[in-house]
């Protein structure tokens, strides 16, 4: 069990060996095009009512936010979030935060909602459900799908400025998808 | 190809147990990493009929230079989806893990067939019944808490009615329990505003005897106000380890305009602890009422409720009068039962503002401040707690972030039992700098003074660790510790644990596949 031993060797080439392979994704992934679906699921929101992602993706893009009370850089997150929001769901961008609360704290989130002035959807996975479908291993964590239902960018934790990337990705999904109405109304018209 | 062959001995020399966590990875990498192919395009199958793999790996690794002891723990989890059908798989290692113990198996796996409107789990699973008062499964890997169900679980759910059943046997600390436990749970929405719901489970506990509980909830939403109910009674045989039934109520209501929410809470546990004995495992969890805190001092000394004999209330604000200022006020009060309705003896109370700053974009001071007192601990103590948390906004990606919290804490006991109150206090400062989204480094000392009402005092004073946190790409996130920290407990959901001290370095990678 200590230092020296066989055992600590065998953990030591554990941890390198599994290092190494993530190295490996993590360059295999700078290069990949994702097209991860992202799971469908509906959840009850602040009142009650069933949210499902799917029905959301027909109005446009949406970002998942796994968020609880008691976790500070979630909160910074979404208030960073919360100020562009109004502007961007115009658009038809919807967000879409998933409480991970327990128990203990569910029963404060709406009261904490409100007195953020948080207009997005809110929902509770109260036992994580969503969390695991989604292999969140900490929060915060976002998702941001498009309207295909595919997953285009995943980030773990937040620092100041973060928000920036976010809202530079859903502008990138707003521009293919006018690109992609044009192309369409192009090739219409040649017809 | 020589290279190849070089490198599959190289995996095969490895430890059979870490060539099968490789694998685990290696599987999404030689799946085209980001998976999903289409059966519709190969075989004209419907568009929904193709596989998605899935999978995520987290890795944690310390090495403390003063006890020589390593600890490993890695959790690798994989879904396979076709269509309704999905399998879910969990290998877990830990060498050894918080009980001291080296294991590694396939944890958690279990086949789904669901569509919009049915469920059926056979295998591992968790689940939740109302606020958990009845039945709460659930994993926390911060905690090491894992008691997930071994069975089959179905769920039907349309137009406003959901029931679940379920059958199986709960995991205990090392193994998995003998006394399988059914249960049942259903909900109706009468309306848009009122949902009703009951729930019942029954187990056979070896030596022990027939349990059964049973109980309904709730809610109702109007505007600017809600309210949610739920009563349970258990049913024990008497004369065992708890002498008669239980019960247990927990109320809550949210009231709220924009800017303002109000949240109330009261909770009525009488003899309502339902653990299995033989593995010490709690089948139930209730809201303890108890807030969760941000900061680490704070949620160091967490409230674990006695389910055995507690009632209690909570109060919380939360308000934004201004575009740049929020506040936070939270009131938690639990003390044992007295008559029918009154509160006997204080077991915590805790009373917590926080005041939050916003200066035009360029920085965010956030002050708190908390007064706990608790009988849960030897001294009775008392706990004073300012924090202080500062923001600096260097650039849109750039910031630097100072956090000063300082607990202050007075107790009637000391090893000199001289009746007098004896005080200490312990402090931790840090300083981080953050670049987006590249990552963080973050300088954190943290000090006490208990040694001053001790006779004897081997332990440290003084704590400092480094940490630097890295985003690797989208999906893998690096953070990495070298130097000392206490021991002390972690706490979620009025579950603790006691987390060893650290003097070395940690090694923690999270990745998503």
């Amino acid at each position: 069990m200590f230092a020296g031993s066989k055992f600590v060797r065998s953990l030591f080439s554990k941890v390198l060996f599994t290092f190494f392979i993530t190295c490996l994704l993590v360059s295999y992934a700078q290069g990949a095009k994702k097209i991860l679906k992202a799971p469908n699921f509906s959840a009850p929101n602040l009142n009650g009512k069933k949210v499902e992602l799917n029905t959301l993706l027909q109005e446009g893009p949406v970002l998942i936010s796994f968020w609880a009370t008691h976790c500070k850089p979630c909160i910074k997150e979404l208030n960073q979030l919360q100020k562009l929001y109004p502007d961007y769901k115009k658009k038809g961008f919807e967000i879409l935060a998933v409480d991970v609360d327990g128990p203990r704290s569910v029963s404060r989130v709406k009261s904490k909602v409100k007195g953020l002035k948080w207009k997005f959807a809110v929902v509770f996975d109260t036992n994580r459900d969503i969390y695991r479908k989604y292999h969140v291993l900490g929060i915060p964590h976002t998702v941001l799908i498009d309207r295909g239902g595919n997953i285009r960018y995943t980030h773990t934790t937040y620092r100041s400025g973060d928000e920036k990337i976010i809202w530079k990705k859903v502008d990138q999904l707003f521009n293919e998808q006018k690109e992609a109405s044009e192309e369409k109304e192009g090739k219409d018209s040649e017809k | 190809m020589k290279n190849k062959f070089a490198f599959c001995r190289f995996l095969f020399q490895l430890h059979k147990r870490s060539f099968l966590i490789c694998l685990f990875l290696l599987i999404p990498l030689f799946s085209s990493f980001h998976f999903n192919f289409s059966f519709a395009q190969d075989f004209g199958l419907g568009e929904s009929d193709s596989w998605t793999i899935r999978a995520s790996n987290q890795l944690e690794y310390s090495s403390d230079r003063k006890t020589h002891q390593d600890i490993f723990h890695n959790w690798t989890d994989l879904d396979l989806t076709y269509g309704n059908y999905k399998v879910n798989l969990r290998y877990e290692a830990h060498q050894p893990d918080d009980w001291g113990q080296t294991w590694q198996k396939l944890s958690f796996r279990n086949l789904q067939l669901s569509n919009e409107f049915f469920n059926i789990t056979a295998g591992n699973y968790y689940v939740i019944f109302g606020r958990g008062l009845i039945l709460r499964s659930y994993e926390n890997r911060d905690l090491r808490h894992d008691n997930n169900l071994d069975g089959v679980r179905g769920t039907i759910e349309f137009e406003g009615f959901n029931l679940t059943l379920l059958g199986g046997t709960a995991m205990g600390k090392y193994e998995r329990l003998d006394d399988p436990l059914h249960a049942a749970d259903g909900k109706i929405a009468f309306t848009d505003w009122m949902t009703l719901g009951g729930s019942y489970l029954r187990t056979n506990i070896t030596d022990f005897g027939l349990v059964r509980l049973f109980g309904g909830n709730a809610s109702v939403s109007l505007p600017h106000v809600d309210f949610y109910a739920e009563y349970a009674k258990k049913d024990n045989p008497p004369g065992k380890y708890i002498p008669d039934d239980g019960k247990g109520i927990y109320l809550s209501t949210n009231i709220y305009t924009a800017g303002m929410g109000l949240a109330l809470e009261f909770k009525d546990y009488d003899k309502f602890d339902f653990t299995n004995p033989n593995q010490n495992v709690a089948l139930n969890n209730p809201p303890p009422l108890a807030r969760e805190h941000m900061y680490t001092l704070l949620n160091r000394h967490a409230y674990v409720p006695d389910l055995i004999d507690e009632r209690g209330i909570q109060a919380e604000l939360t308000s934004s009068p201004l575009e740049q200022v929020s506040l936070l006020a939270n009131y938690s009060y639990t003390a044992e039962r007295k008559d029918k309705f009154c509160f006997g003896k204080l077991l915590f109370s805790e009373i917590y503002g926080e005041l939050e700053y916003d200066y035009k974009d360029m920085a965010t001071l956030k002050g708190g401040f908390s007064r706990q007192e608790t009988k849960q601990e030897e001294g009775d103590p008392v706990r004073l707690a300012p924090v202080l948390d500062l923001v600096y906004y260097l650039s849109e990606a750039n910031s630097v972030n100072f956090v000063l919290e300082h607990l202050y804490t007075q107790k009637d006991y000391d090893e000199k039992l001289d009746g007098y109150k004896r005080t200490y206090y312990d402090q931790i400062l840090s300083l981080s700098f953050s670049q987006s989204p590249t990552g963080s480094i973050t300088l954190t000392h943290e000090r006490t003074t208990e040694w001053k009402i001790r006779e004897r005092w081997s332990g440290r004073k003084d704590w400092l660790i480094a940490t630097l946190d890295l985003a690797m790409g989208e999906n893998h996130n690096l953070s990495l510790s070298v130097g000392s920290r206490p021991k002390g407990k972690v706490c979620a959901g009025g579950v603790c644990v006691d987390k060893p001290a650290l003097d070395g370095w940690e090694i923690k990678l999270l990745s998503q596949f």
